[in-house]
């Protein structure tokens, strides 16, 4: 029981992180590899501010989602200006760059050996230190992100977003600022990626760099790409699928547990590579009749 | 007359070529002027000149005697001057209301918040307004329809919906009859360039291929060639001069 609360639990982080990537790629049409590491952004600093400075789970949460958005700005204010092209490469190197903090830092973060002991999340004396406890705590987390995403689609707002992903100069014709938009998502959906990043680190209790690597930042792309861009069903139906699909891996007889963190990678990539291949919209697909 | 929009000596050059050498445009508020030339003349040029996609190498544009030369496109929009394209650049995955709507300016008096989390349809003012500018281009009983799903000949109505959406004063259109059929021409473009005009007090100025459509709409015509205005005036005086007649209509 205890594995399948966490199965779910990991499986409402993961949501947070990919339809706030879909904000990025599936409306607005900006494909930056670095979502992970706004996601391990949001996670060091929650940790540091509950550890080193006794802040309580909210307020460091708050102050994580802030701290990733300034820095986010990083990424967007020079990328986005620049050939969609190029801010592919400017982004995959902010999260390599920020990978590279992470593992380096080791008066901050403590390099590779990661950070423990990080205390549960609690509000007003209350701990969620239950795995029941924090799932709801997750759900609530998580369907509230999961409203705003939605509700950001069918905003004004929203529309010229989908609009930018369509013709980006388009856009510009009827005298809209393109390049405040899509700093304006970047900011919302790094933002939320903090979210996600400040639940795991009080979940696992352990944070180390690893958590926030490129791998990480191509699993939230392989979501999207599952499930379908654009459509949250979609996002929500591929992050499902591919986090609770290798948990199958370790039901089948017989498969050293060497290779199977191998075997799931192999499973992503023929996903992506057939996805690609064969239904590029994904499961859901972003098919409007 | 009253000038709106002028150009003053604009050069732009790509490379070796000379895409517009010395041009001089004035057009005048609340008329429709027309702008035509062969293939390759630098008519589409112009417009990305007069909208803020490329910057003139030289040469000064003046909007109501204002400075406008070195303003980006959005803030060009919002000054007042707004152009369709002749690839029609639409919002092909929206709907035609939302592809209006988007192209709404920003009210003032609209809080930044609902802008990104409230739901447009629920805006009634905007609806509302979207839905008069698609009646206006008889087009508003597809307006729950995919843009992609459309007719071509409706897909350009929905392109001159989302230029007046703009609610900008100039309105530059880029070959807004080409592909359409004659009747669609003289029943619904014709008219709704008119009643802008007359009606609206808006300024239109089109490019156009169609030389009897210019002739019969527009006060005032400006020839390019080359890059070069090669005449300009009321058609009536561009007709009778017969060497232009012979030298350049016949090849457009």
């Amino acid at each position: 029981m205890d594995y399948l609360l966490h199965i779910l639990i990991i499986i409402l982080i993961n949501i947070i992180l990919t339809v706030s990537f879909n904000i990025l790629l599936g409306y607005t049409g900006i494909f930056a590899l670095c979502h992970a590491a706004f996601y391990g952004i949001g996670a060091y600093t929650a940790t540091l501010l509950m550890k080193n400075f006794g802040l309580a789970f909210f307020p460091a949460l708050g102050c994580a989602v802030g701290l990733t958005v300034l820095l986010s700005l990083i990424v967007a204010i020079p990328g986005l200006r620049i050939h969609w092209d190029y801010m592919v490469i400017f982004a995959f190197s902010f999260q390599m760059i920020a990978y590279h903090v992470m593992t380096n830092w080791v008066d901050l973060t403590r390099g590779p050996q990661g950070i423990a002991g990080i205390p549960p999340a609690a509000i007003f004396g209350y701990s969620f230190d239950s795995k029941v406890s924090f799932l709801l705590l997750c759900l609530i987390i998580t369907s509230g992100v999961v409203y705003l995403v939605k509700r950001i689609e069918s905003s004004s707002f929203g529309l010229v977003l989908k609009g930018i992903k369509d013709d980006e100069i388009a856009v510009k014709s009827v005298g809209k600022n393109v390049t405040a938009y899509k700093i304006i998502s970047f900011m919302i959906a790094a933002g939320l990626a903090a979210v996600a990043g400040a639940l795991i680190s009080v979940y696992i209790s352990y944070i180390a760099p690893g958590y926030f690597d490129l791998n990480t930042s191509i699993f939230i792309l392989i979501c999207l790409i599952f499930g379908g861009m654009g459509s949250i069903r979609g996002v929500i139906l591929g992050t499902v699928v591919l986090t609770a699909l290798p948990e199958l891996l370790r039901f089948i007889p017989n498969l050293p547990s060497a290779i199977l963190g191998g075997t799931r990678d192999l499973i992503y990539a023929a996903i992506l590579i057939l996805f690609m291949l064969f239904r590029p919209q994904g499961i859901v697909g972003k098919t409007r009749q | 007359m009253s000038i709106i929009l002028e150009t003053k000596g604009i050069h732009k050059s790509f490379g070796g070529l000379k895409a517009l050498y010395d041009v001089d445009v004035k057009i005048e508020e609340r008329k429709i002027s027309g702008l035509i030339g062969p293939n390759g003349a630098g008519k589409t040029t112009l417009f990305n000149v007069l909208c803020g996609f490329i910057k003139p190498d030289r040469g000064r544009i003046l909007l109501k005697d204002r400075d406008i030369t070195e303003k980006g496109p959005q803030k060009i929009v919002h000054l007042g001057v707004a152009r369709s394209w002749q690839g029609l650049r639409l919002f092909e995955n929206l709907t035609v209301l939302e592809n209006v709507v988007m192209s709404l300016p920003r009210d003032d008096q609209e809080n930044p918040v609902m802008i990104i989390l409230g739901s447009w349809e629920k805006s009634q003012k905007k609806v509302k307004r979207s839905l008069e500018i698609l009646e206006m281009v008889q087009i508003k009983n597809r307006a729950a329809a995919l843009v992609k799903e459309l007719s071509y000949a409706e897909q350009k109505l929905v392109a001159i919906a989302r230029l007046l959406a703009t609610e900008a004063e100039v309105l530059l259109l880029d070959e807004p009859t080409s592909g359409l059929d004659e009747k669609t021409v003289n029943m619904v473009i014709a008219p709704l360039l008119k009643e802008l005009v007359v009606q609206r007090g808006k300024t239109v100025c089109l490019v156009e291929h169609s030389i009897k459509l210019v002739f019969n709409m527009c006060e005032r015509v400006f020839c390019l060639n080359e890059g070069m205005i090669v005449a300009s005036g009321h058609p009536l005086d561009l007709r009778q001069n017969e060497e232009l007649n012979r030298a350049f209509f016949q090849i457009i």
